[in-house]
């Protein structure tokens, strides 16, 4: 019998199947991709399967809503296996979040699989992190295949080895990097996104199982990861190579609350769906310019508040996000977190702030690096396009959403604890 | 060179020194305080060069663009301003006569260029060129045609770039860019901006005019040697080590100082003039500025603390070699001179290449990356990780570009047919070396120099559409003027002079339409060279203009039949002054505005709330309210000169007051001893020779009865005059010239009159009244309101100028000495002074009781008429204000002008001068009805009453030049802005009352503000060269040119243009100094039209 599940599942995945069909078409092919993608969307909104809680249900929507507005904001043509990719991830994604008990594993296989696949294909070697990405993933996809295959307490530790890999914590941060600097077009938008959301899922479900002598030295890590990031981040010449050095401080961060005694699940949620968006809203925004002037530094930029004044406005305002300035969910997200901590001062908060002004301060230098100075006389400058004007919109409206908007409204309400095991609390209300 | 110590230069060093400087500054132009904002040419000093020539070498110096950008240029192009053949006539200048067949079609060298000026064929940046193509429809074809090139292209040579590029490092260094730029472009440090930061820390608060509530201490000593008292205490900030300890080492002489710098960083003697005149460049605003002052000695603030740039240099160059010193061993670990500078270009050449790439064009992400590695790693002597980094560079990148070599020359190649219509596979088939011939012709001219044939095009549209309008009334001149002569008797209803500015010409031909006036035009100043004292100001104004100087000095007084009136002004001044000196202490206090908020701060809200709200009421208000605290008084000029003996007499009573000051500082208690007797012989005495040759018995007389113990006692309280109350005879010698500058003889008197009415050709048939109407402007909140005011009046009304002479022309005696020589005045006919106000149109008139009143009704009828001719002048001008759709009626012409002048937020409360193109040298009646769209200086000038061309000369080399200057400030400032304009007034800020910087910290800015120039995106004023028409015969243009090498300079370098109006025919006057006849390439243009 086909459930909706199956429907979720299969319609992305046969979707990209067909797409490629109509790679020689490319207005044919992305108007495909978007059509599923948004059926994908509204299925989830009008038919939410039974298993939905209160964790899948928002990050369910999160990768099917940044599928649709990615799709929409793609800037190139001619590549169906970018979408192609695209879907196929989304679909696997579905699948991983809806499976209950071992059966998602295969899909997170699949996943990473796709993943060393499309790494092989682009050939980037000479990165210095393409190593970490065959490393980690091969190493990951091992551990899912033997896991049940183990005793219980190895079971969770290899489990929680494939979870940091995908929520990136140092010194597992590599491959997330890796992909991130390194695959073409879309996926980056997306995976950086995509990625972490799975990781924290599968976290959720093996924490409380975890022995918590590891909590310690988790927390240094995620505090040397978030110094790392931030200090790295100073001193990239590429836009790509600087947001994956922000992600690694927003999942540092996460890390940082999630090993807190106390730590929620609303706010965790609420900053990685925020965090997540923001990241996916500023690799698109990259795309764009990637797409218009190839892969420069950051130094060669210059004086496009003037000549692409749409871009200059939406690439301000999801910088504004990535920065925590309020009525953004990271915003919301990350004073709920900072504050719900019953030590508030804790030395750990303070190394967080600190590296929040840092990135702070980063964040605004890209922008004036990128946007202002001398306009670029000798280059075509061409504004954003509706697509990218509407994708890059709606990420910016949402995420004023998840800052603005009460928990109820995602059915956060219910789960007052990370730790509780949630599969069994309030499913999903609309 | 660390550790400092002062040396000593000899008198010839120092002198060979300030001679350097002077030769180095020559590049800078001057720059006046804000107050006297003169609209001058910021390449003034470059006018030897020709015109194309200045402009690189000011873009090179300064960074400044001589041309509007070619996407303005084409939008003047589709708006119609530039017609095609104003363009193709441009273009025949540089196209040769050449074609290629391209698919059976010929395509020549002209339809290529006018492809290429119309489109801009330039492909994309190399680094953007491979993600442009990929958005192109035609990317197939274009990569096909891409590889077909390839064949024929040159492979990149990465190493002969290397060699290039470092050699032009070499040999630029000391010529083009000095160390700190040289290293700041390598190593990717800050060294200029530190220096300049310094340097503008050092200047504002030096230069100061009166802003500051609390100024630095010891200004008096001049800039560098007060910099030396004060920096002694910096701290180690910005990274020099012992940075008082060598500030305190230094020598007290600034050429010292300067030579020490310049050896220490072993600039070599041939390269020290370039190398100072790139320091100076650096920041041209604070050095014009500074030159300006240093060559104005007799300006107060000059006066009272000097400053010239070998002090402003001295300063810098130790910045400069300080910071150097620290950045040099932090990144090239070096010595900061310019011989360990050199030897690391030459001896790390894939260092320098790849380091300057990296801050330059950039290099891909990954080699940035490294490049970063290296510097920031490895020592800066270690070469082999550079050299296999650039080979690795090499190896990659050179396919690349040759790739994007191809893939530019196809991108053209298309582009080219798209508009030609070439179908794209005609450049697939066609020969690869007609393809090369084609791609050679768009190469050599690219799009950075098509600045030049664009400018000729603009300008030669203009002048066409000028010399057609003029035409028509060439031929009627003779005999409109002779009708006039026949009808002598019917003289005008008034003769008004106004100034040459562009903005009287629209106000002239308004008033000339409403009856019987006529109108001439002449410089402002009205011949009137004089220093200004207005009544109850403390300092003299500079009423002429910048290229001359004064004489004469003219006070304004009270008048003598209104004593109580007086009394009563300067009660209301006083009051009103220490009122406005009490909130302005308050406020600026370093206490006082922590209680000043809370308790009068509300004070404020009442003008913030009607300036804002209500501003021409308010501003009304306040007038009213002021003239009631201080009613305004009538006052008389000093136009006659003092007596020797009334000069003698007054300085004797200064001196006799010095002298009882001195006695009774020194002996308090004996006030009653000091008679006048006494007096005055203490004061001959301090004037005697040398005192030594003054035997003591002779005032042994003195003594007595005195305080003095003895004859010595008193002797040395006399030198004690001399040296230091200054009662001496070269003090009394100077304040007698001083004195004496006062007014005129009553020769100058009838001299100033005639010139003024000989230049402008009204020596006879005068009106009964005769208006000389200066101008002003009046605005709110504008820093540049002196940009608005007279140039020719030193930028300032000139109301004073006019009262002047209209005082001297209406005095008997004058015009007794006129008649003798000539001139006859009519007894009924009476010089009246006006001033135009150029932002409201309104037109005041002065001294108007001292009129006759048989002129009553006459003068009442010219008000009336000035008046209606204002309003008719705002309707026109607000056609072309922003935002004024449609044409606004009189009233609402009038109120919206009057807002504009009281409005605070007002960034345009008139466009000025802007749109100044042209100027007319003529007659009247060549002009006379003729709408000239408020471009043109007039100056009005009568050919046949001055055979030998003196008044001419005096014109051209006077008021043209002047034109000239206004004309190529607006040029300039709109060419760009940022670099020879003030940049937008949103960020401006007044910095000591002196001029203007952008926010907390910047250069002087120069120049006019975006908001004078640019209107949106096109500019409002169009900037070309002053194109000048002088009726006269060409024999005499020509000699008086030979006569002055400023003319020379405007028009054999292509300064300005010029046509003469000779026996009604106009001719060109060419740089190779031969008249061309106009006519013909008039009436061929209309053939072609």
């Amino acid at each position: 019998m086909i459930t909706s599940v199956h429907v979720l599942v299969g319609l992305p995945i046969l979707g990209a199947m067909i797409g490629l069909f109509l790679g020689s078409k490319p207005k044919g092919m992305r108007g495909w991709f978007l059509f599923i993608t948004t059926v994908e969307l509204f299925l989830l909104l009008r038919f939410p399967p039974h298993i939905m809680n209160a964790l899948t249900a928002p990050l369910l929507l999160l990768i099917a809503l940044s599928a649709c507005v990615l799709v929409l904001g793609y800037p190139q043509r001619g590549s169906a296996s970018e979408l192609f990719n695209l879907l196929f991830f989304s679909g696997l994604g579905f699948g991983y979040l809806l499976s209950p008990d071992q059966g998602g594993l295969i899909y997170l296989v699949g996943i990473l699989a796709l993943i060393i696949v499309i790494q092989l294909r682009t050939g980037r070697f000479s990165d210095p992190h393409a190593p970490w990405l065959f490393g980690l993933y091969g190493l990951s996809i091992l551990c899912l295949i033997t896991s049940p295959f183990l005793e219980d307490t190895y079971r969770q530790i290899a489990l929680f080895v494939v979870y940091i890999t995908l929520l990136p914590l140092f010194p597992f941060h590599g491959a997330y990097l890796s992909l991130l600097r390194n695959f073409h077009g879309i996926l980056p938008a997306f995976l950086s996104l995509f990625l972490p959301i799975l990781g924290f899922f599968g976290l959720a479900q093996i924490y409380s199982e975890l022995p918590e002598a590891l909590n310690p030295i988790l927390l240094v890590c995620a505090l040397l990861g978030l110094m790392v990031g931030a200090l790295r981040s100073f001193k990239q010449n590429s836009l790509s190579q600087l947001l994956s050095q922000v992600a690694l401080v927003f999942w540092s961060i996460l890390w940082w609350y999630i090993l807190g005694p106390e730590a929620k699940l609303p706010p965790a949620v609420i900053f990685l769906c925020a965090s997540s968006l923001t990241l996916s809203g500023l690799f698109l925004s990259w795309l764009g310019l990637k797409s218009r002037y190839g892969d420069l530094t950051l130094e060669q930029f210059g004086g496009l508040a003037s000549a692409m004044p749409r871009f200059g406005i939406l690439f301000s305002l999801l910088i504004a996000s990535a920065m925590g300035l309020p009525f953004f969910g990271v915003f919301s997200g990350f004073i709920e977190m900072a504050f719900s901590h019953s030590n508030n001062f804790s030395v750990g908060l303070v190394i967080i702030l600190l590296a929040w002004f840092l990135v702070s301060w980063t964040l605004p230098v890209l922008m004036q690096k990128i946007l202002f100075g001398p306009v670029k006389t000798d280059w075509i400058h061409r504004d954003f396009g509706r697509g990218e004007i509407i994708s890059l919109s709606l990420i910016i409206i949402v995420l004023i959403l998840i800052g603005i908007a009460p928990y109820r409204l995602f059915g956060l309400t219910q789960v007052p604890n990370l730790f509780t095991p949630i599969m069994d609390v309030a499913l999903w209300q609309k | 060179m660390a550790e400092v110590s002062s040396k000593t230069y000899s008198r010839s060093s120092r002198m060979s020194l300030r001679g350097l400087v002077k030769l180095a500054s020559e590049g800078l132009a001057h720059t006046w305080p804000m107050h006297n904002f003169i609209s001058n040419n910021p390449l003034h000093d470059l006018e030897y060069l020709a015109f194309e020539d200045a402009v690189d070498r000011g873009k090179q110096l300064f960074g400044g663009k001589g041309y509007l950008s070619n996407e303005t240029y084409r939008k003047y192009y589709s708006s119609g301003r530039i017609q095609q053949n104003d363009l193709d006539a441009a273009l025949q200048k540089i196209a040769l006569d050449e074609d290629v067949v391209l698919g059976g079609c010929s395509i020549s060298q002209l339809a290529v260029l006018r492809a290429h000026f119309l489109r801009g064929l330039s492909a994309p940046a190399p680094e953007t060129i491979a993600a442009a193509v990929d958005h192109r429809p035609d990317r197939i074809i274009l990569q096909d045609l891409a590889r077909k090139l390839e064949s024929i292209l040159k492979p990149a040579d990465l190493e002969t770039e290397l060699n290039v590029s470092v050699d032009a490092l070499r040999t630029g260094l000391g010529r083009k860019f000095d160390l700190a730029d040289g290293l700041d472009a390598i190593a990717g440090t800050d060294v200029t901006s530190l220096i300049n930061s310094e340097m503008i820390k050092w200047c504002r608060i030096f230069l100061d005019e009166g802003h500051a509530p609390w100024e630095i201490p010891g200004r008096e000593k001049g800039l560098y040697l007060s910099w030396k008292e004060l920096a002694v205490n910096a701290s180690d900030l910005g990274g020099i080590p012992k940075i008082g300890l060598k500030i305190a080492q230094l020598s007290h002489s600034s050429e010292d100082c300067l030579l020490e710098s310049l050896d220490a960083m072993e600039i070599p003697e041939n390269l020290r003039q370039d190398y100072l005149m790139l320091h100076l460049a650096a920041m041209p605003g604070w050095t014009a500025f500074i030159k300006w002052r240093a060559e104005h000695h007799d300006y107060a603030w000059q006066d009272a603390y000097p400053v010239d740039l070998v002090q402003y240099l001295a300063v810098r160059l130790w910045y400069a070699r300080e910071y150097l010193e620290v950045a040099c061993r932090q990144t090239i670990q070096t010595a900061a001179t310019y011989t360990a500078f050199s030897n690391f270009i030459t001896s790390h050449p894939e260092q320098v290449f790849l380091r300057r790439e990296r801050r330059g064009r950039g290099l891909p992400p990954g080699y940035a990356d490294q490049v970063d590695r290296l510097s920031s790693r490895g020592p800066a002597s270690d070469q082999g990780p550079w050299q296999t980094l650039f080979a690795e560079y090499a190896h990659a990148i050179e396919p690349q570009q040759l790739k994007i070599k191809s893939l530019s020359a196809a991108w053209r190649l298309l582009v080219l047919g798209s508009i030609l219509d070439v179908d794209t596979k005609t450049w697939l088939e066609s020969p690869v070396d007609d393809l090369m011939k084609v791609i050679y012709w768009i190469d050599s001219n690219p799009e950075s120099t098509h600045g030049t044939s664009w400018l000729v095009a603009l300008e030669s549209a203009y002048q066409s559409e000028l010399l057609n309008k003029l035409q028509d009334r060439v031929g009627q001149i003779d005999r409109i003027d002779q009708a006039a002569s026949d009808k002598e008797s019917q003289r005008p209803r008034a003769q008004a002079v106004f100034c040459i500015d562009v903005r009287s010409e629209p106000f002239r031909r308004n008033l000339e339409k409403l009856g019987n006036y006529e109108c001439f035009g002449m410089a402002g100043f009205f011949t009137v060279f004089i220093r200004y004292c207005g009544f109850g100001r403390h300092h003299e104004n500079d009423l002429f203009p910048p290229i001359v100087s004064a004489k004469n000095v003219v006070n304004e007084n009270p008048h003598p039949s209104q004593k109580q009136e007086v009394s009563r002004h300067q009660m209301g001044l006083v009051f009103i002054h220490a009122a406005h000196t009490l909130l302005h202490d308050l406020k600026e206090n370093v206490i006082t505005p922590y209680v000043m908020v809370e308790s009068i701060g509300w004070f404020f809200g009442i003008p913030l709330f009607g300036k804002t709200f209500f501003p021409a009421s308010y501003k009304r208000q306040v007038g009213k309210l002021l003239k009631r605290l201080a009613p305004p008084i009538g006052t008389e000029l000093t136009l006659d000169k003092f007596s020797r003996e009334a000069v003698e007499k007054t300085i004797a009573s200064e001196q006799q007051l010095k002298v009882k000051n001195a006695f009774l500082e020194k002996f308090p208690r004996h006030r009653k001893s000091i008679t006048t007797d006494v007096i005055e012989a203490l004061r001959v005495l301090a004037m005697k020779g040398d005192l030594l040759e003054i035997d003591p018995a002779e005032v042994g007389s003195l003594v007595t009865g005195t305080p003095f113990q003895s004859s010595e006692d008193l002797l040395a309280f006399v030198q004690i005059l001399r040296e230091e109350y200054m009662i001496t005879t070269s003090w009394a010698s100077a304040r007698m010239e001083r004195i004496t500058r006062t007014g005129f003889t009553l020769n100058e008197q009838a001299f100033t009159v005639r010139t003024a009415l000989s230049l402008m050709g009204l020596t006879r048939n005068f009106a009964r009244l005769v208006l000389f109407c200066a101008h002003g402007s009046s605005s709110d909140n504008n820093p540049y309101e002196a940009a608005l005011d007279c140039g020719a009046c030193g930028g300032n009304p000139g109301n004073p100028n006019a009262r002047v002479l209209v005082a001297l022309a209406n005095k008997r005696h004058v015009r007794e000495v006129l008649k003798k020589e000539g001139m006859i005045i009519p007894e009924d006919t009476v010089f009246i002074a006006g001033q135009h106000d150029t932002t409201t149109d309104e037109v005041e008139l002065y001294d108007l009781n001292d009129l006759p009143s048989s002129h009553l009704d006459d003068i009442e009828v010219l008000k009336a008429d000035l008046k209606k001719a204002g309003q008719h002048n705002s309707q026109e001008r607000c056609r072309s204000f922003p935002g004024i759709v449609g044409e606004l009626s009189l009233q609402k012409a009038d109120d919206e002008v009057h807002a504009r002048s009281a409005t605070w937020s007002q960034v345009r409360p008139e466009w000025g001068l802007s749109g100044n193109a042209a100027m007319i040298i003529s007659r009247g009646q060549l002009i006379k009805g003729i709408d000239l769209g408020g471009r043109t200086f007039l100056h009005s000038y009568d050919y046949r009453i001055d055979p030998r061309g003196q008044l001419l000369e005096i014109i051209m080399t006077g008021p043209q030049v002047v034109a000239q200057w206004i004309n190529m400030a607006y040029y300039f400032s709109t060419t760009d802005n940022e670099i020879y304009g003030s940049g937008n007034k949103i960020y401006h800020n007044v910095v000591g009352r002196l001029g203007i910087m952008y926010g907390a910290e910047s250069d002087l800015r120069i120049g006019l503000p975006l908001q004078s120039v640019w209107d949106g995106p096109l500019p409002y004023h169009e900037p070309m060269r002053l194109f000048t028409i002088i009726e006269a015969p060409r024999e005499r243009i020509e000699k008086i040119i030979k006569r002055h090498r400023v003319l020379e300079n405007h028009f054999h370098k292509g300064w300005v243009h010029l046509v003469a109006l000779d026996e009604n025919i106009f001719y060109r006057y060419t740089k190779n100094r031969t008249w061309q006849e106009e006519t013909l390439d008039l009436k061929k243009m209309k053939q072609e039209l």
